[in-house]
């Protein structure tokens, strides 16, 4: 399950992941890595939602999820 | 012609339309050879949408209107001619029947220069080529820009209008999250302008992007983009 906090990390599908590891090279701050030959977020804290992983991602396996609010 | 003179008139027309302005006197002789001038009146129609392609025409004078007929059967006006003005080149090039109808609005002078010996020109003449080219490439690329710019306003206003009815307030449980492939998706579009339309907001201060947050900034503001539908 999904927490929804306020500090949220990308989704990834493990279906659709096949461990390619684009995701890997392309996140600027290393938040991602492989287990189990899937893609997870290693590191949340270092995960500032660049989107880059979603962009390169093949399979588009990794989804950010955003909310709308009104401020 | 016995001595290779052009009529004044003829000469005059033929050299002020760009893509003849480099030929020598030889090439603007066959070029007149090729071409016929008609006077119409108003409410006569120049050449019809659908029909085959006859050739290029110059206005020499007048004023006429471009239109096609919608599924509907209404009359969509285009645009309208002016003297100088020359139309139907596209067909010409591409050997499509003619794209629209032309008619005039008053009594207009108009000059036909047929296919066949302005293609075999063409060949001749390198220079009339390279004309025709920069002439069809800024065509080309001013549709381009028409065609982005179009796609993204759209777009602009359909994702103000989606922020305006999912924003909630801050203080209220959040229910809805979206991805971007399911918003670009209920705009019919992709990520990639999904992406630049909402850059484009935040550069109008409308809204701001935090993270996972897309931030309503300026409800007003937004409702006025939504508001704008093509």
């Amino acid at each position: 399950m999904t927490h929804f906090n306020n500090r949220p990390v990308p989704l990834i599908d493990l279906q659709k992941c096949d461990g390619c590891r684009l995701c890997v090279h392309a996140c600027p701050t290393k938040a991602l890595d492989l287990r189990n030959g899937k893609a997870f977020i290693a590191n949340s804290l270092a995960c500032e939602y660049s989107g880059l992983c979603e962009a390169v991602c093949p399979t588009q396996a990794i989804s950010r999820l955003f909310e709308i609010i009104t401020k | 012609m016995s001595n290779g003179k052009l009529p004044p008139k003829a000469h005059n027309i033929l050299k002020t339309v760009s893509y003849f302005s480099d030929l020598d006197l030889n090439a603007l002789t066959s070029l007149e050879g090729a071409a016929s001038r008609r006077i119409y009146n108003a409410e006569q129609i120049i050449l019809l949408e659908g029909d085959p392609c006859s050739g290029l025409y110059i206005l020499e004078k007048g004023w006429l209107k471009v239109s096609k007929i919608g599924i509907d059967g209404r009359e969509q006006i285009l645009k309208t001619l002016k003297s100088g003005d020359v139309f139907n080149a596209l067909s010409v090039f591409t050997d499509a029947p003619n794209q629209a109808t032309v008619t005039a609005l008053e009594s207009s002078t108009i000059w036909l220069i047929q296919r066949d010996p302005l293609l075999k020109l063409i060949e001749e003449y390198p220079s009339l080529a390279n004309h025709v080219i920069g002439e069809l490439a800024g065509k080309v690329q001013y549709l381009i820009r028409m065609v982005e710019d179009l796609s993204l306003r759209s777009v602009e206003a359909r994702l103000a209008r989606l922020l305006l009815e999912q924003a909630q307030d801050a203080s209220v449980q959040r229910q809805r999250w979206a991805t971007q492939a399911e918003m670009s998706s209920r705009l019919g579009t992709v990520p990639d302008v999904l992406n630049r339309a909402l850059r484009k907001l935040a550069e109008k201060k409308m809204i701001r992007v935090e993270r996972h947050q897309i931030q309503i900034l300026d409800k007003e503001g937004l409702k006025t983009v939504a508001q704008t539908i093509e």
